[in-house]
């Protein structure tokens, strides 16, 4: 039995559709004659993820690479093009940008409400939608609030009445309750469309057909939203799916039947349990394959300039996949990329055969259609409509990033000489690091991490923002800030003190040797100082992988190390030790960081992923953020002036420079900092020349 | 082995079977009645009906998919019993019977079992004791069915001597079987070994390949490094600012599938 819940609304969609379609007024009763032909096109989005405008929030500028409101244009010229068309979403719809998570997480919709990209997608009258793995990110509850859906999920409620949702049918096979043994959204649905036909002899006339359509999910669900999902729904395999619900889709009159597959092309042996199961859907008696999920161009993207066919895909088998055409078992198939910024194509050709339309094969096209698709330069405008439609909560997020955070601080947070022994953008991630991990050790009820309780727990993190993009290119969160003016932080502040959102916060099991090896990788990005030279030398000859400079904290400062900079790389750091002892090489060490550092980015010696304890399912920027609220005040004293690195001392000959943003001296004046001694000339890039003490 | 429970023996009739497997599509009761009265042995299922009676045990908590399994585990199919052992895994109480049966579906050769197996030695679970050289064992015969995730392990062990002896270049030589067969990580860790020449001549150029190669496979530390590499301020590196903000964001909104990724 399928669920029941949301058949009135669907049958008032379907109401809906025939009127907007039907324009017509020819009578539905009318027989359409054998060997009538109609062309129809079936056109597809996937992975928009909450790209409803072109634009960047964490820039908050305008982006003209991605967006529905540009998509929304393609979608009007394929719609010219093809006045017979169906619109489908193959989902991973809500979530991907500032503005989904400010209407999941931070001012969540309420029943009364419709999601941003839903009002956009209702306002382009797609036709259905699937649903994708991410539309799980925030819990059965909101997904089940903002689809208007019932799940039949114990401990899952949707709000009473009716709530704001896709003015169209979602659908998903292979999605199941617990509880219920059901699937939690209807797996399939009948879209009845009136489209344009031509008679043998030349006439127009409207011809009733039925659109079936079925949608599929990753089973990976249940291991990437585990908390969400666990002991609450399962997944069956797309392939047992499919084959039990296809039947039931031509039962119920489909003439065409389409497949939305939120899953890549894998030409791996089946598995239920595969990740990109979607090839195997195309043996199940379906029409047309829409895939989505890996983010790819499928067929190859047939614009001038167009990026090449991705290895991945272009390793599949020729003789299943035809990458060019885009038929996978001789079904057309297309991926429309992510973020709106193609439109998939698919024209077909059905003759009245028999008393059914019947495909023309070999009259299928298939193409993913980008936004330079004329001539491969010239970009398609925005749909302005969609920027009017979605106005208020657009500059809702642009406020929400902007609004008080909750927390002042009372010192600039700069890194203007972070590379100078200033720690005051880094010190306060060290700390809402080891703060994490202190507590995710506590209460963890892993026996292998209970165990490592007491060992110590240290931080480490980098200046990323630090002329890597020119002069301008440092962090500087509260400007002018002081302790009889302290400034506010807003919400979107943790992102300039962390600045990557694609980390994790992980954390590492090392040894003393590690932590060394560790220091000397990071000292490696300063240049080799000769004492005796009387040229202008450079501190750090190169900002361009400044991120890899990590910066070493404990608690209370109790972790000490300097660089001796007149020596080679790998022969640097000295005077290492953790509350006032020595480090030795067999002392044990939980250092909190990143995915990127973890898994081996930057290449430091020995961290390469078999050290990672802690696989945290938080961003690094959360945790700084919910750290700082939970601090409420940040104070130079207790977040900024924990300097536990120096140089070793040595007078130089010549000069010694940093270069920075001009006309900072006094910052570094302010910091104690004696060792930036003056401001210089400028170099050619624009940055200030600033005179390094290394005797001080 | 003689602290492992023996598999129990359910026993039901051919009556009971009927009545449990009702809803149960025809041709599979009747599988099961054949395999429950004994008149001939019926055709094993096939590796994915067997998986999706796994889905049904593990997640779908359906104890009658459980009971199926361990029908067809008893009959000698590794993969039920891999299933079945992995139904039983998320249960602290049954950790026991899941050893048995992973334990049983390794040694009848199915690479799944052998790499769950392997990792259970290699971290101390399922109430097996740590050991490394049974881990490497049973990696080693993952590895040899091309499993990319095995070959990985099988690279970190001899980076560190674990189980086996030290061996850099032999690190080297299972990551890039690894890579050969698939895994991100392993790629990413290949091109660190190609640009560092560790166990490895140093080949700028073949890291470079497989830092894009791991990126194209979405492993996480690939695609900010490959971002980082091409913003424009890496005076070696092809400039691609945009490419290189739209790596950013696919490694921003993938955070969420990748945190439990890597090895």
């Amino acid at each position: 039995m399928i669920k029941n819940i949301g058949r009135p609304a669907l049958a008032a969609i379907a109401a809906m559709t025939v009127a907007a379609c039907g324009s017509s007024s020819t009578p539905l009763t009318q027989q359409t004659p054998e060997g009538s032909v109609l062309k129809m096109a079936i056109l597809e989005t996937t992975d928009i993820h909450s790209n409803v405008l072109g634009y960047n929030y964490y820039a908050l500028t305008p982006d003209a690479t991605l967006g529905l409101d540009r998509t929304s244009t393609l979608i009007q010229g394929a719609r010219a093009e093809n006045p017979n068309n169906v619109l489908f979403d193959d989902g991973d719809v809500i979530q991907g940008t500032l503005l989904g998570d400010y209407q999941a997480q931070a001012t969540p919709v309420g029943c009364n409400g419709t999601l941003a990209v839903h009002k956009a997608m209702n306002a382009l009258k797609y036709d259905g939608g699937g649903i994708g793995n991410h539309e799980f990110n925030y819990g059965l509850g909101f997904l089940s609030q903002i689809t208007n859906s019932d799940f039949g999920v114990t401990g899952v409620a949707k709000p009473a009445g009716t709530c704001g949702a896709p003015a169209f049918p979602l659908v998903l096979s292979n999605v199941n309750s617990v509880a219920s043994q059901k699937p939690i959204f209807n797996p399939y649905a009948v879209i009845p469309k009136q489209f344009a036909a031509t008679t043998p002899d030349g006439k127009s006339i409207q011809v009733p057909l039925k659109v079936g359509i079925l949608g599929f999910v990753p089973p990976q669900i249940m291991d990437w939203d585990q908390k969400n999902l666990a002991g609450k729904v399962y997944v069956n395999g797309v392939q047992e799916s499919a084959n039990q619900y296809v039947p039931q889709l031509r039962s119920a009159g489909a003439d065409v039947v389409v497949a939305l597959s939120h899953g890549g092309l894998d030409a791996s042996p089946y598995s239920p349990k595969m990740e990109n199961g979607s090839l195997y859907l195309s043996t199940t008696g379906i029409d047309a394959l829409l895939v989505g999920h890996s983010h790819l161009i499928f067929p190859a993207a047939k614009e001038a300039k167009a990026p090449a066919l991705d290895a991945s895909l272009a390793a599949l088998p020729a003789n299943i996949v035809d990458s060019k055409n885009g038929f996978v078992n001789n079904v057309p198939t297309v991926m429309a990329q992510s973020w709106g910024r193609r439109l998939g194509i698919i024209q077909l050709t059905l003759k009245f055969t028999g008393g059914k339309w019947v495909i023309q094969k070999p009259l299928t096209t298939v193409e993913a259609r980008g936004f330079k698709y004329t001539d491969g330069v010239t970009s398609v405008a925005a749909d302005p409509a969609i920027a009017t439609l979605v106005d208020s909560e657009h500059k809702a997020t642009i406020a929400y990033a902007q609004q008080p955070l909750g927390t002042t601080t009372d010192f600039e947070m700069s890194s203007y000489f972070s590379l100078a022994g200033d720690v005051g953008a880094i010190q306060i991630v060290n700390q809402a690091q080891i703060d994490y991990v202190k507590n995710f050790i506590a209460n963890s009820t892993d026996a292998t991490l209970s165990s490592y309780k007491n060992i110590p727990v240290i931080s480490c993190s980098a200046p990323f923002k630090a002329g890597r993009n020119g002069p301008s290119d440092f962090t500087d969160v509260a400007p002018n800030a002081s302790k009889a003016s302290p400034f506010s932080l807003q919400v979107r502040n943790p992102g300039d003190l962390y600045l990557y959102s694609n980390n994790n916060l992980q954390a590492v099991k090392i040894k003393g040797s590690d932590l060394k090896n560790w220091l000397e990788t990071s000292a490696s990005q300063f240049g080799k100082i000769d004492p005796n030279a009387t040229a202008e030398q450079d501190l750090v000859p190169s900002y361009s992988t400044i991120y890899n400079y990590d910066v070493f904290y404990a608690e209370g400062n109790a972790m000490q190390y300097q660089i001796d900079v007149t020596q080679p790389v790998g022969s640097r750091i000295v005077n290492l030790a953790y509350q006032g002892k020595p480090v030795a090489a067999s002392d044990d060490f939980i250092v909190a960081t990143n995915d990127y550092r973890a898994g081996g980015g930057g290449n430091f010696p020995g961290i390469d992923g078999s050290k990672t304890i802690i696989k945290s399912p938080d961003a690094s920027q959360a945790v700084v953020s919910s750290y700082l609220q939970k601090l409420g005040k940040v104070t130079q004293a207790n977040n900024g002036s924990g300097q536990s690195w120096s140089f070793v001392k040595v007078a130089t000959k010549g000069p010694v420079i940093l270069r920075s943003t001009p006309g900072k001296l006094a910052v570094a004046q302010a910091l104690g900092l004696s060792r930036v001694a003056a401001e210089g000339a400028l170099d050619p890039s624009g940055f200030s020349k600033y005179a390094i003490d290394l005797s001080k | 082995m003689s602290d492992l429970p023996s598999p129990v023996t359910r026993g039901l009739s051919c009556l009971i079977k009927m009545k449990t497997y009702s809803h149960l599509p025809a041709a599979l009761v009747f599988g099961l009645l054949l395999a429950a009265c004994g008149d001939r042995p019926p055709a094993m299922p096939g590796s994915a009906q067997l998986e999706s009676l796994g889905v049904l045990a593990r997640q779908g908590r359906q104890a009658s998919a459980v009971d199926q399994l361990q029908a067809w585990a008893e009959r000698g199919s590794p993969i039920a019993q891999r299933e079945l052992a992995l139904a039983y895994e998320d249960q602290a109480a049954s950790e026991k019977d899941a050893a048995f049966w992973l334990i049983k579906a390794a040694r009848g050769g199915d690479k799944e079992a052998a790499f769950v197996l392997a990792g259970a030695y290699y971290n101390g679970k399922l109430g097996l004791g740590k050991d490394p050289v049974l881990a490497a064992q049973w990696y080693g015969k993952a590895a040899a069915q091309d499993d990319e995730r095995a070959a990985l392990m099988l690279s970190r062990m001899a980076k560190y001597g674990e189980g086996m002896p030290q061996d850099v270049k032999q690190s080297v030589a299972w990551l890039q079987q690894a890579s050969a067969h698939g895994s991100a990580q392993a790629m990413f860790l290949l091109s660190n070994a190609y640009a560092s020449g560790d166990g490895v001549a140093q080949d700028l150029a073949l890291a470079h390949s497989w830092l894009e190669k791991s990126a194209q496979g979405d492993f996480p530390p690939a695609l900010q490094s490959l971002a980082l590499a091409m913003d424009g301020s890496s005076p070696n590196a092809e400039k691609n600012p945009e490419r290189s903000y739209h790596l950013l964001k696919e490694a921003t909104e993938e955070r969420r599938m990748h945190w439990d990724k890597a090895q």
